[in-house]
């Protein structure tokens, strides 16, 4: 007699996180899907005509996985974030904090639904400094899917004519801390968590957003101009929709894999 | 092509003379460089303003390095006339080129970057 032992891995398992990704925008949800280690995705230059080839070259246009189109580019020489690998041999986008951006065509816009999921390194802590962010350009205008460091916690902030949501302070950072940050919102309430936990919740309207900036490594400020991200992103998913927990988990697993922060 | 890490703290009396510089020699890719302001207390206004990154190896050539002096007369015969030797001299000399990360240069000249309102 033979006794099978069936070990049964749960149906979302059986598919890649690659195509779980994908899947996020397979009806056309807007949004992008940024990964520094498919070098394929990178060019040194903001015309994409010439590859980046090897770790230590700057990236000047980043392509969009989601199949929007949603291409990050940076015209500007010296303000291309680098390519870099750290010793577990993940690939990242090293940002240093004073000039270094690339920015992305403006994805969420007037939804009122999001999530930006990012995998980083923290390089510094004390002050603001945007991983991801849509605004208007003015201090206290519209502000939609910001995922930052705000002095030493992570915040996620949506901002609009009515009023503002903005959970923060239970996801503490510290130095060269490896972190999945999830921020998302779904008109009624905003989350923010951290290595695959919720840390955060904050409820509010926010009536109507207006932004016509797009940032990764910065977020735009008119009131000193912009806050720039000092340290590494591993990768980075922004979606103009509302994300159910399956979703979200998804995001952070294949992130998790970029990033090996837990 | 390729390109060397430069960091870059210009005074922010020769920081309109650089920009247009750098804009007017690299085109687009020389535009939008030297806005983050720094000052020695971190309140505005800037007395410096700071850029740090990879610049093409070419354009790095005409900065001053170390000992290098840079090249002030190819940078004049580039800008076709448009600023003088004397201008160019002045900048070359007023402004710290260095191939150390952003906050390293920062520290070393005792300057903070300057914070806005969130």
């Amino acid at each position: 007699m033979l006794i099978g032992l069936g070990i049964g891995l749960p149906f979302a398992s059986a598919i890649s996180l690659a195509a779980q990704i994908a899947a996020l925008f397979a009806a056309g949800e807007q949004g992008a899907w940024y990964d520094p280690s498919d070098w394929s995705t990178l060019f040194q230059d903001s015309a994409g005509t010439l590859p980046v080839t090897a770790v230590g070259q700057p990236v000047g246009k980043m392509l969009d996985k989601s199949g929007r189109g949603n291409h990050a580019t940076q015209p500007t020489a010296i303000n291309r974030p680098v390519l870099q690998q750290d010793g577990s041999g993940r690939y990242y986008l090293a940002f240093n904090g004073t000039n270094r951006s690339i920015t992305p065509p403006i994805m969420l816009g007037t939804s009122l639904s999001s999530m930006v999921v990012a995998g980083i390194g923290v390089g510094e802590v004390g002050r603001d400094q945007g991983i991801y962010a849509e605004r208007d350009g003015t201090g206290a205008g519209s502000i939609n899917g910001q995922l930052d460091l705000s002095v030493t916690s992570a915040r996620y902030v949506v901002r609009g004519a009515g009023g503002a949501v903005d959970p923060s302070g239970g996801a503490v950072i510290a130095v060269n801390d490896r972190l999945v940050l999830t921020g998302s919102y779904d008109g009624a309430t905003a989350n923010l968590r951290k290595n695959g936990a919720l840390v955060q919740t904050a409820g509010g309207a926010v009536g109507a957003i207006s932004v016509n900036s797009a940032g990764i490594g910065r977020e735009d400020e008119t009131a000193g101009g912009a806050a720039f991200f000092n340290g590494n992103i591993y990768g980075l998913i922004v979606r103009a929709a509302a994300s159910n927990a399956a979703q979200i988990a998804s995001a952070e697993r294949y992130l998790n894999a970029k990033t090996g922060a837990y | 092509m390729s390109y060397v890490q430069r960091c870059i703290i210009c005074p922010a009396a020769f920081a309109p003379l650089a920009r247009s510089l750098c804009a007017g020699l690299a085109g687009q890719a020389g535009e939008g460089m030297l806005i983050t302001g720094l000052s020695p207390n971190g309140a505005a206004p800037a007395t410096h303003f700071i850029s740090e990154g990879m610049i093409e190896d070419s354009f790095a050539a005409l900065l001053p390095l170390g000992a290098m002096p840079g090249q002030p007369e190819s940078i004049v015969a580039l800008s076709q006339g448009a600023v003088t030797l004397a201008q160019i001299n002045a900048l070359l000399a007023a402004v710290d080129v260095s191939e150390q990360e952003a906050f390293v240069a920062m520290a070393r000249l005792g300057l903070q970057m300057i914070q806005g309102a969130p």
